[in-house]
């Protein structure tokens, strides 16, 4: 009784106390000292849903996304995979994460690839300059992977962000990065114009950026793919961009 | 040189050479049980060397109860020592006069970081050195390099140099590799909550003095127990709020987990893994000494400086060209204010407003190409200008023409919005940045 009982997925526990209740409530009084005994094993071996704790993570501050996901946005101390190509909208949602972030007075940093942030476009987007750390495009992988390390390492940042190519790091590299984020608490974003890493399963989440809509293809616990409409990260974009061209037609 | 050498008596781990760094970054195990610690320039700081024989001792006693120690010039003497006289402390240069009265048994042990080689090892030295008459390691001093050269060879040599303390054996500083795990096989299984612990208590103690010797601070520790009658394991992680090295913390906490499981079928192994990380993120303690995140970025930045890889915090910059409107200031961001430039003329001050300041407002991809790309007309024929009017026009000085732009957003075929100009001096088209 006690194995089949110890198999029991710990959500469950709602659902059985109230058959038990329910079944009680019948008038069923054979079964009641059975149903009891059911009732005191559970109590002992299920954990209460208010007392279980998700994973935790970093709000992007896009509903949709955070209420889909598990850690109720960027997963913390995990890879995550944005892929798609530059002017997709792979920076916006990592922007938006990291202006979440900013605001509870934490810094974020970002690694640039062959393109660079440019601060009057963050600016605009509500980033602090003052808390995001970048850094230029160094000229070898090596230099990369060493310098994401002491990023990690230096337990400064929450997040850190940055465009790579899939043959800049080599699989056991990206699993070392990844122990280390685990143990320094950081949420690791990749962006990457290729959809097809041969080491996904290493990401805890990977989203298609696709511009008009969002695929998330990848997320612990939850159905995928699932997708969002691109307007909820780029709203910001095009409402600047539809009031620039009117005050140009005046 | 001065060396601590420390006998923990049973076979050991070569980890525990980490539970010692706190006496000196220069700390070698030699198997099986010898520590040896480069005390010269860090007995003084903790108050001589009788008191720094004390504490180690005292420490090595925590891994082994019969732990015992001695100080002298050489490796190969403190280890004679601490097998001859423990406790004992040889004056500086006397290492001769203090090893001069043991038998000559005691050569066995005169290896330091280097044991004997061979199964025999100096036992045939031994015995003809016996033959002879000799019983005292002081009647070796009469000979000479060259006769201990001539009877044994390289053997003879080392020998001689180390009775002479004229062996160099170098302590390197200790860079600690081994991953902080700890790991028993129970010799009999155990479903007891307290038997359990006992067992457990070995591990993690000897993790957190390790963490300890490394200045390290465990964030989390995770727990595997194998049972003994199926392929069931037991995992769970302990994770206190802030990272800690009180080992009792821990331990109730890993008992709280243990009473939670039901262990009827009795346990065989375990494994105990800790997460270290290199400090505390929140002071415990007033008087602990505390690493600010300031000092953090210092080092962040001057790592990188070494590596030539450049970092550091975006600044606006007072230019109307995109490419040149901002710049990475690796000063702490307290300095970095975006200030309107002041200057002097003759006796009036003259305020010149930084110029992107107020481009914060107009439309800009946050991604920027290092130097635009030419688009050809066939590249330019698969995008789309998404405006019939420029959205921005830029230019400079009027004898300057090819710095005049008008920039467009542009949609591709796969959807990327982008930001194009044409230059206005050759009608040419450039990719210049993405809406991403």
């Amino acid at each position: 009784m006690s194995i089949a009982l110890s198999v029991l997925p710990a959500t469950v526990s709602p659902f059985f106390e109230r058959d038990v209740e329910k079944a009680e409530d019948t008038g069923d009084n054979k079964r009641s000292p059975a149903l009891n005994a059911l009732k005191e094993t559970l109590a002992k071996s299920l954990i209460p849903l208010d007392q279980l704790r998700p994973p935790e993570g970093l709000a992007t501050g896009i509903d949709v996304i955070d209420d889909f996901l598990l850690w109720k946005g960027i997963p913390k101390g995990d890879l995550t995979l944005l892929s798609g190509k530059p002017g997709t909208g792979a920076t916006s949602l990592w922007l938006q994460a990291a202006v979440q972030v900013q605001q509870q007075k934490k810094w974020v940093a970002w690694v640039n690839s062959d393109w660079e942030l440019l601060p009057s476009a963050l600016v605009s987007k509500k980033i602090n300059l003052q808390k995001l750390l970048v850094v230029k495009k160094p000229e070898e992988s090596s230099q990369l992977f060493w310098v994401l390390q002491e990023m990690i390492s230096s337990g400064l940042f929450e997040m850190i962000g940055c465009h790579l190519q899939e043959s800049c790091l080599k699989l056991h590299q990206l699993q070392k990065l990844k122990k280390m984020a685990r143990t320094y608490q950081v949420a690791l974003v990749i962006m990457s114009s290729s959809r097809s890493w041969p080491s996904q399963s290493l990401f805890s989440l990977v989203i298609d950026c696709q511009g008009d809509f969002f695929t998330i293809r990848r997320a612990a616990h939850r159905p995928t793919p699932f997708t969002i409409p691109g307007g909820l990260i780029y709203e910001d974009l095009m409402s600047q961009f539809k009031a620039s061209s009117r005050s140009l037609l005046r | 040189m001065r060396i601590l050498c420390l006998n923990l008596k049973q076979a050991q781990e070569a980890s525990c050479a980490e539970v010692f760094l706190k006496f000196s970054p220069r700390v070698q195990f030699r198997y099986p049980h010898y520590v040896f610690i480069d005390i010269e320039s860090t007995s003084a700081l903790f108050g001589g060397e009788n008191q720094i024989l004390k504490q180690a001792v005292e420490l090595a006693r925590r891994i082994s109860p019969e732990a015992t120690g001695a100080i002298a010039d050489s490796c190969s003497v403190a280890q004679v020592m601490v097998n001859h006289k423990p406790f004992d402390i040889s004056k500086p240069r006397e290492d001769a006069k203090n090893i001069g009265r043991l038998p000559l048994m005691a050569l066995r042990d005169l290896e330091g970081l280097e044991p004997w080689r061979g199964k025999k090892g100096i036992d045939p030295v031994i015995q003809f050195l016996q033959s002879l008459g000799m019983d005292w390691i002081e009647d070796l001093f009469h000979f000479q390099e060259a006769s201990f050269r001539e009877r044994w060879g390289d053997l003879g040599v080392t020998l001689w140099r180390r009775l002479q303390g004229k062996e160099l054996q170098v302590i390197s500083p200790l860079v600690p590799k081994e991953p902080m795990m700890g790991y028993s096989y129970l010799e009999d299984p155990v479903s007891n909550i307290s038997l359990l612990m006992s067992q457990m208590d070995h591990v993690l103690e000897y993790l957190f003095l390790r963490l300890e010797g490394c200045a390290r601070f465990a964030r989390r520790v995770d727990v595997t127990m194998l049972c003994e009658y199926s392929d069931k394991k037991h995992y769970f992680s302990v994770e206190p709020v802030a990272p800690s090295r009180d080992l009792e913390l821990y331990r109730d906490l890993i008992i709280k987990h243990l009473e939670s499981l039901s262990l009827e079928n009795p346990l065989r192994e375990f494994e105990i893994y800790v997460y270290d990380v290199a400090e505390k993120v929140e002071q415990l303690d007033f008087f602990e000494p505390r690493q600010t995140t300031e000092d953090r970025w210092r080092r962040l930045v001057s790592m990188a400086h070494q590596a030539e890889i450049e970092m550091g915090f975006l600044q606006v910059e007072a230019s109307h060209l995109p490419e040149s409107s901002f710049s990475l200031k690796s000063d702490w961001p307290q300095e970095l204010i975006s200030k309107d430039l002041i200057e002097w003329s003759e006796q009036a001050v003259q305020v010149r407003a930084v110029y992107a300041k107020g481009l914060a407002e107009s439309p800009r991809p946050s991604l920027l190409l290092k130097e635009p790309m030419k688009l050809s007309s066939i590249m330019m024929k698969r995008l789309k200008v998404l405006t019939r009017f420029p959205i921005e026009r830029i230019q400079e000085a009027w004898w300057k023409k090819n710095q005049e732009r008008d920039y467009y957003f542009a949609l591709s075929n796969e959807g990327q919005l982008l930001w194009v100009y044409q230059e206005l001096g050759s009608e040419k088209y450039f990719l210049h940045g993405y809406f991403d």
